[in-house]
């Protein structure tokens, strides 16, 4: 399926993990997160990162550990990491 | 060539030379980290960033073990250019700088915002996990009795230096994050792998204290931020006297001393600088 203007087609892994990211970060002071969001600079934390993980795992069975999030910072990075880890992946709708 | 256990590589070879990285860099935090600092260089090199042994191990190690297992991982993999050090990490590249240096050349050392190892930092880091991090599930009389636990724990025998004063507050973190973990629903792996990482982080501070910073940092130029109380402002005066061969103060913050065009423009200049050494 083509799409307007070359853009590439959606990712829904991605826009899963920015509907987390700002579930859990909120909109702050700034724009809404969006792909190259990095959660710590935008006011994760590791507490809130560990919760987040667990919603990820529960919801895609995908088990990634905090240095994972450390390591892939933003929704785009991290729905690589996952990929690269985990070929079963369920992807929330 | 097997990929390095006790390294992070930031970025893989390129160009001349291998330029090391001393970093905290299993934190969640938003100061910036060598990663950041990586995508702005332009100097052709590798970069490899420290890598945290498991906490298990970390509880373990001195100063000069984190040194040891490092260099040792550093065999055969051709000279090193530089060895960057931030924070407390700038005890650690001291440390690494002149250890590579009993086998080639000995490496540029560049410290960013360089601190020495305190207690206020563990006693720092303890208390803003109750006030910060565990603030929305800690009760004010449950977050209370933990800081008060955390002054007692600073205060007990202090002649048993950082490393004992980990022990006990690494004991009071996990009393903590077991019921507030608990209380939102997460619980064993998850536990013992957040109380793992904040045990890590105690353990690294207290051990740095082993690396003295004086005539190891005597070669070495400081970038500093303009963070009240952080980097080379954390040091008195008569403790910055002689320390270093030369300070530059930049107006960043520490927070994004490493996410800063103008600190990598420096590090650039000190890396391709073949006279100063």
């Amino acid at each position: 399926m083509d799409h307007p203007d070359n853009a590439p087609p959606p990712d829904e892994l991605v826009e899963y993990l920015v509907g987390l990211w700002r579930e859990f970060l909120g909109s702050g002071d700034g724009a809404p997160a969006g792909p190259g969001t990095n959660f710590f600079v935008h006011g994760g934390h590791s507490l809130l990162g560990i919760t987040l993980l667990a919603r990820v795992e529960e919801s895609t069975g995908c088990k990634l550990r905090l240095a994972d999030l450390f390591k892939s910072p933003t929704p785009e990075r991290l729905a690589g990491a996952m990929r690269a880890a985990d070929t079963d992946l369920v992807i929330p709708q | 060539m097997a990929t390095p256990a006790a390294w992070h590589v930031r970025r893989p070879a390129e160009g001349s030379g291998l330029v090391l990285a001393c970093d905290f860099s299993a934190a969640g935090r938003p100061v910036a980290t060598f990663t950041e600092l990586a995508e702005l260089l332009t100097t052709g090199c590798a970069l490899w960033v420290t890598a945290q042994p498991e906490p298990d191990e970390a509880v373990k190690m001195t100063g000069r073990e984190h040194v040891a297992r490092w260099a040792g991982d550093l065999r055969g993999r051709g000279p090193v250019r530089a060895v960057l050090g931030f924070c407390t990490g700038a005890l650690y590249a001291g440390a690494l700088a002149e250890e590579i240096a009993r086998s080639q050349r000995r490496p540029r050392l560049i410290l960013l915002d360089p601190e020495p190892a305190r207690a206020s930092m563990l006693t720092g880091f303890y208390e803003s996990l109750v006030t910060r991090r565990f603030a929305s599930v800690l009760s004010p009389a449950d977050a209370e009795a933990a800081l008060r636990e955390g002054r007692r724990a600073a205060a007990d025998d202090t002649t048993g230096g950082l490393t004992a004063l980990a022990d006990r507050l690494s004991a009071l973190v996990r009393e903590v994050v077991e019921p507030a973990f608990a209380r939102v629903g997460l619980h064993g792996a998850r536990v013992d792998e957040f109380v793992g990482l904040a045990t890590s982080y105690l353990y690294w501070i207290a051990a740095a204290d082993s690396c003295p910073a004086r005539g190891r940092w005597a070669t070495a130029t400081a970038l500093n931020g303009n963070t009240e109380g952080a980097g080379l402002r954390s040091f008195t005066a008569a403790e910055r006297s002689g320390l270093l061969r030369r300070a530059v103060y930049l107006d960043v913050s520490h927070t994004d001393l490493m996410r800063s065009p103008e600190t990598a423009r420096l590090v650039d200049d000190l890396l391709t600088d073949d006279k100063e050494s």
